[in-house]
């Protein structure tokens, strides 16, 4: 059981990652439309 | 489709994944683009970038291809701890390095590069070791992903080799060209999120399909007592240190690193590297895990190629469509490495070499930025050429990692330690190499008088690395307390073992010369150098150039 989570948990958390980049983006794209400002 | 030794996607299936996969990363470069860029926009995105951006960017300039297949031949070689011991430290150095990275940019906010720095701390003998080793070093990286480029499109379809290095090539220079670093950090998110779902779909799928909590609970046997063991000695003596060395000195050594340094916001230096830690480590070490799969299936490298066994797990166990998503996470990771070493050569031809060598501090910002463009033309020529001719660059590989190893104490006390000058970082940069060529190479027998001192030069060394690292977090004196203890215990250790592992023996001769020369050069020094004239000295360019006009106007 431990050696699948220790398999699967890795994915898992890329996962979790890639959510928090979404979301961390979306966040700075709404700030620079309100800023008038380019994102990058 | 047809099915070879691997099984393969059809011409036209790799030739629309590869348009597709670069068209898309045109387009995006467009949404960007402006018709008069800025210099230190197209160097360091004006050092503005946001969180997700530089973090996406950091994680997808850090894994290239070499990343999966190292990684799964770390956990095929040395079972449970095997990837663990490539993603983890690897992970590990993004962060070792962030406390490092807000000491640069509140030396120098406005720097674009790392050498640029060291210009002005200490002038223009260091900064070109610096530059020199950060060109060399990109030059490398890109010829080493394009080769990857090529291998991948001829064992996974009827393309060629050079086919595969040349659509590699023109693809990341055709998006790079126009706005450099900026460029590069938008398409790394797009990049990034194209390889971690390819990652989340990849691992599992491929984990069930081979037989799953079945598989694992039959086939343990396989693994020898070493591989059955999270703390296996082997694994630690031949993967774990000498790659945790060696990736230390690609963090500070490296300009694709810093230069997002000096892009993102100084304010998100620290939750940036802290999920770019994460994002790494999660990424490589899962990929690593289709290695330790692979173990466990007790499959046979082809030709005995360890770099074959994602390639081979996946044509095993995966649908063509699976296929096809392997083919682009692989694409993706060594393109956003390529683009970047691409923007880094230019930064450091505009700043280092065009900025504060030819034009002596008066840049004039268009014909910096046709520098920096030529140096990403001339450099994919050069990688595609390179690629195709399949050079052997081990010995080149090995003198960077030297050179960068070398020059990770000097550069990390230069600024702090007022002390250190130029004569100190020159000389123990050069010593260092020198003796580590000694050990590397073999250029004397490494036995009796001479194993023992370079053994007491890398227990110097790895008490440096681990001093290091805790001076980083918890400043000098933890770090004066954690070296001498690390010293005192590896010293032991090291005489009359540490001679069987040459290449940790060298690379930590490298770090222990390169302190002590430099550390006893400054002691000699009387003066002390001001800190604060770095802020003043390093500055941006295109504000510079109006201050310049500016001048004349007035005068």
């Amino acid at each position: 059981m431990w050696l699948t989570l220790y398999f699967l948990a890795w994915p898992a958390i890329s996962l979790v990652v890639l959510l928090v980049l979404l979301v961390t983006l979306w966040r700075d794209l709404r700030a620079a439309r309100k800023s008038g400002q380019a994102m990058i | 489709m047809q099915e070879t030794a691997f099984f393969q996607l059809s011409a036209t299936s790799a030739i629309l994944l590869l348009v597709g996969f670069y068209g898309a990363t045109f387009l995006l470069s467009l949404l960007i683009r402006e018709k008069n860029e800025n210099v230190d926009g197209f160097i360091v995105a004006n050092s503005a970038v946001g969180f997700g951006l530089s973090s996406a960017s950091m994680i997808a300039t850090w894994i290239w291809a070499a990343s999966f297949y190292a990684s799964a031949t770390s956990g095929f070689k040395y079972g449970l701890s095997g990837p663990l011991h490539y993603g983890f430290w690897g992970a590990l150095m993004i962060l070792f390095i962030y406390p490092f990275g807000k000491r640069f940019r509140q030396l120098a906010p406005k720097a674009h590069t790392l050498a640029e720095i060291l210009h002005a701390r200490h002038g223009t003998s260091s900064q070109m070791i610096m530059a020199v080793s950060n060109i060399v070093g990109s030059c490398i990286s890109l010829m080493v992903n394009f080769t990857a480029a090529g291998a991948l499109v001829s064992m996974l379809s009827p393309l060629s080799f050079i086919q595969g290095v040349l659509i590699a090539g023109l693809g990341v220079l055709s998006y790079t060209l126009w706005s450099g670093f900026r460029a590069s950090v938008m398409t790394d998110f797009a990049q990034l999120v194209a390889m971690i779902l390819a990652a989340v779909i990849i691992i599992p799928l491929i984990f069930f399909n081979a037989g799953g909590p079945d598989l694992l609970a039959a086939n343990l046997w396989r693994l020898d007592a070493e591989q059955a063991s999270f703390y296996s000695t082997k694994a630690i003596l031949e993967q774990g240190a000498p790659y945790f060395v060696a990736v230390l000195a690609y963090a500070i050594g490296n300009q694709t690193i810093a230069q997002r340094l000096f892009a993102v916001r100084e304010d998100l230096i620290k939750p940036t590297f802290l999920i770019a830690t994460i994002g790494y480590g999660a990424i490589v070490i899962g990929l690593g895990m289709l290695g330790l799969l692979a173990l466990f299936t007790g499959l046979e490298p082809i030709n005995g190629d360890m770099n074959n066994i994602i390639a081979q797990m996946v044509s095993q166990y995966l649908p063509p469509l699976g296929i096809a998503l392997f083919f682009i996470l692989v694409i993706g990771s060594l393109s956003s490495t390529a683009d970047s070493d691409l923007a880094a050569l230019s930064a450091i031809v505009m700043t280092d070499v065009y900025g504060k060598n030819l034009a002596k501090g008066r840049p004039d910002p268009r014909r910096m930025l046709w520098w920096g463009r030529a140096t990403m033309v001339i450099a994919t020529l050069l990688g595609v050429i390179f690629a195709s001719l399949q050079f052997d660059i081990l010995v080149m590989l090995v003198f960077v990692g030297a050179l960068w190893g070398a020059i990770v104490f000097p550069v990390i006390a230069s600024c702090y330690w007022d002390r250190v000058d130029n004569r100190a970082f020159v000389w123990s940069v050069l010593l260092a190499v020198l003796l580590f060529s000694v050990v590397r190479f073999e250029w004397v027998a490494i036995e009796g008088v001479v194993a023992v001192f370079f053994e007491a030069c890398a227990a110097v060394g790895g008490a440096v690395v681990l001093g290091l690292m805790t001076f980083g977090f918890f400043g000098r004196r933890a770090a004066l307390a954690v070296g001498a203890l690390a010293l005192a215990i590896m010293l032991p250790f090291s005489i009359g073992t540490l001679r069987e592992y040459i290449v940790l023996l060298s690379s930590l001769t490298a770090y222990g010369v390169s302190t002590m020369v430099c550390v006893a050069l400054s002691l000699r020094n009387q003066e002390r150098f001001d800190f604060t004239v770095l802020a003043t000295r390093v500055t941006s360019f295109q504000h510079e150039q109006s201050a310049i006009k500016g001048e004349v106007v007035c005068g």
